[in-house]
């Protein structure tokens, strides 16, 4: 590591003609106004360095916790969506919601029960089956939102409640007790059979 | 009594205070300490900047020195290493500078000394009026390359691996510069000498 002059020796006065050129301070007013405009950056470099660093640390803070929050929202999120989706049916043993009285079909003596075929309850109106028959309970795994087939789709009453009488049935079906006629039997005494003309 | 001459109170000497303490306090926006380093480093980068052919050298010369106060911070190293890192800011702020002013009319500099600021003794000032006069026509006479680097090794004073790190070239580039330039100049006054 050599300088100039140490390098070139010869080269002194041209060295020394070029300093002398070039090398001189600025003029007065020039260095005050710079000198002044100098330690007035410095010390607003100083004064923001000194705040800056605390304030940029309480704004990584902040982000940090931005950003956390963001994530536990987004979480949540995601986890009711896939409930919505995959929400398990309500069991049976859940406590059914009363129905209203004017939503269930029928007369007053059918709800009584006197002979009349039970209807399904409207499960539109009534989310939760009230029915204490398993076989009325919805699916498992049925969509809330979804409409469930619907029991009452059916007109049709269960045929082995229809045997109470008349009404019951809307297609009553005929079977031998009531319905087909009696077959005329020949008589074991030999006369004469009772509906048979007489000769 | 003749005033001092300038040209001999170029280099106030700093080194009374240590370097580390001084950099300390102008962390600090202590007055004491910048004033210290604008003394002894504004002259080299002045020089520079008008070798170079800034038209504003001197307000060049206080931007240079905003921007030392604003990377202060990253700095580490001596006197030596300083005096390198300013001038490698004078002379990225020279190319920033000729970028902006090549859409504006060339300006006619003035030589060092003519602006009437600087009133030094009489015959000094023709002896370095005639000096720079020869030493502006001799330098007119380099290619920018070869005028920057004979320019930060005779006024800044810099080694030629300094002199690579603020110009950007490796060291073989900057002799290689360096010694035509010097060819260059030695022809010429060898011509004006015969």
């Amino acid at each position: 590591v050599t300088r100039f002059t140490d390098e070139l020796p010869e080269l002194a006065p041209l060295v020394q003609a070029t300093r002398d050129a070039y090398l001189q301070p600025p003029p007065p007013a020039v260095r005050e106004r710079h000198v002044a405009m100098i330690v007035a950056e410095s010390r607003r470099v100083a004064a923001a360095g000194a705040v800056t660093a605390p304030a940029r640390g309480f704004r990584l803070g902040w982000r940090r916790f931005g950003l956390a929050v963001a994530l536990a929202a987004a979480v949540v999120v995601v986890l009711l969506v896939g409930d919505a989706d995959n929400r398990p049916a309500p069991r049976v043993s859940d406590p059914p919601s009363p129905a209203p009285l004017s939503d269930r079909a029928g007369s007053p003596q059918e709800r009584l029960g006197t002979g009349e075929p039970e209807r399904a309850p409207d499960t539109r109106s009534a989310p939760a089956p009230s029915l204490p028959e398993p076989n009325a309970a919805p699916e498992p795994g049925a969509l809330a939102e979804r409409p469930q087939p619907q029991p009452e789709a059916d007109p049709a009453p269960p045929p082995r409640r229809s045997y109470g009488g008349p009404e019951a049935s809307p297609a009553p079906l005929k079977g031998p007790l009531d319905t087909e006629p009696p077959i005329p039997t020949a008589p074991e005494s030999g006369g004469p059979a009772p509906d048979a003309p007489p000769p | 009594v003749r005033p001092p001459a300038q040209t001999i109170q170029l280099l106030p000497p700093i080194a009374e205070r240590p370097f580390d303490e001084l950099l300390a306090g102008a962390r600090d926006g202590a007055e004491r300490a910048w004033t210290e380093i604008y003394r002894a480093f504004s002259p080299p980068v002045l020089g520079y900047l008008r070798g170079l052919g800034a038209a504003e050298a001197e307000d060049l010369t206080g931007e240079v020195f905003l921007q030392v106060v604003r990377d202060l911070h990253r700095f580490e190293g001596d006197r030596a290493a300083f005096k390198a890192w300013v001038l490698t800011i004078a002379h990225h702020r020279f190319i920033d500078h000729t970028r902006r002013t090549r859409r504006r009319p060339l300006v006619l500099l003035p030589a060092p000394g003519d602006d009437g600021r600087v009133a030094p003794d009489a015959e000094i000032e023709a002896f370095a009026r005639l000096g720079a006069g020869r030493v502006r026509e001799l330098f007119a006479l380099l290619s920018p390359d070869q005028r920057a680097v004979l320019l930060l090794r005779i006024v800044g004073d810099l080694t030629v691996e300094e002199v690579g790190r603020v110009v950007g070239k490796r060291p073989g580039a900057v002799k290689a510069l360096q010694r035509r330039g010097l060819a260059t100049l030695a022809r010429r006054l060898n011509e004006e000498a015969a």
